[in-house]
């Protein structure tokens, strides 16, 4: 089996030179360039949404405060594992490898924070799914092409309905829904697991 | 040890009075109902804090099942073992 291919990058030059030639050291790994990484090693990264492009084209392993909402906020975002910025460079190179075998990692005693965060975003979806049950089929109709990202004429259009009518579903349907814009919809739709593009929790 | 106990609708509660001393990767839980220090590891740990009172089994299991990767079997497996462990430790109530 081949070695792992592994990049680092963060904001401190001298600690991301020390972390590659550390990585680079170890029989299991190589270090390489961000295009052809399997494993990116992100230090302090500035924001959530910085993670989720390099997300997309190799799996994160996130090098951040040791603070449980940063590591929701990093596992969110789209990396498969988060370790504290003072974890040993042993505990990074382990962690590599278990984000390269597709297992999540995190902080052992971070994981109740983690959990009690999954158990309220499982019983939020599930209230959402609750309240999504009370709409009739027509609202959920316009609903489902609100998420998709219709306006109101092309909705009207679609379900050969005026827009005046479509209008009216939408009030009752923002009523039910607890939902005020169409942004909030596009949201409760994500929660819902009904965007094509939703990706389930945070692994 | 409790092995009797049906967890699947349990909300089970932690001891209020528990002590907890932190120290690295090691969690020790005094109990001083019974006198007993109880070290946890950090799975136990975990659904030891899930123990407030509200949150079911099936809940804690879902959870890890999602957070770990496990089949739902498995992770109901593990919590309820985990459970069971911490009510015969006299860390939670059912």
């Amino acid at each position: 089996m081949g070695r792992i291919r592994v990049s680092v990058t963060g904001p401190d030059a001298a600690l991301t030179a020390a972390l590659t030639a550390y990585l680079a050291a170890q029989p299991t790994l190589e270090t390489t360039g961000a295009k052809t990484t399997e494993v990116t090693v992100v230090i302090s990264p500035p924001t959530p949404e910085s993670i989720i492009d390099l997300a997309v084209v190799s799996s994160v392993l996130v090098l951040g405060p040791d603070d449980p909402q940063a590591m929701i906020a990093g596992l969110e975002a789209g990396a498969l594992g988060y370790l504290p910025e003072t974890a040993p460079f042993g505990d990074v190179a382990a962690g590599v490898e278990a984000v390269a075998a597709g297992e999540a990692v995190v902080p052992p005693l971070m994981l109740g924070s983690l959990l009690r965060h999954v158990v309220r975003r499982r019983r939020a979806a599930r209230a959402d799914l609750e309240r999504l049950a009370t709409l009739t089929e027509r609202e959920r109709q316009v609903f489902d092409l609100l998420a998709e990202g219709h306006d109101r004429a092309a909705i009207a259009q679609s379900l050969y309905i005026s827009v005046g009518t479509v209008r009216s579903h939408l009030q009752r349907m923002f009523r039910k829904l607890d939902v005020h814009t169409h942004a909030d919809v596009v949201g409760f739709a994500a929660r819902c697991g009904l965007l094509a593009s939703d990706n389930e929790e945070p692994r | 040890m409790n092995t009797t106990t049906d967890w699947s609708h349990a909300t089970p509660l932690r001891r209020g009075q528990a002590w907890v001393q932190r120290d690295g990767d090691e969690t020790a839980v005094y109990n001083p109902d019974t006198g007993m220090l109880h070290l946890l590891n950090a799975s136990a740990l975990a659904i030891w804090e899930l123990c407030d009172g509200h949150t079911t089994a099936a809940e804690m299991a879902e959870a890890v099942a999602v957070v770990t990767g496990l089949a739902p079997d498995a992770s109901a497996a593990d919590v309820e073992v985990a459970l069971t462990s911490l009510l015969a430790a006299g860390l939670v109530e059912a």
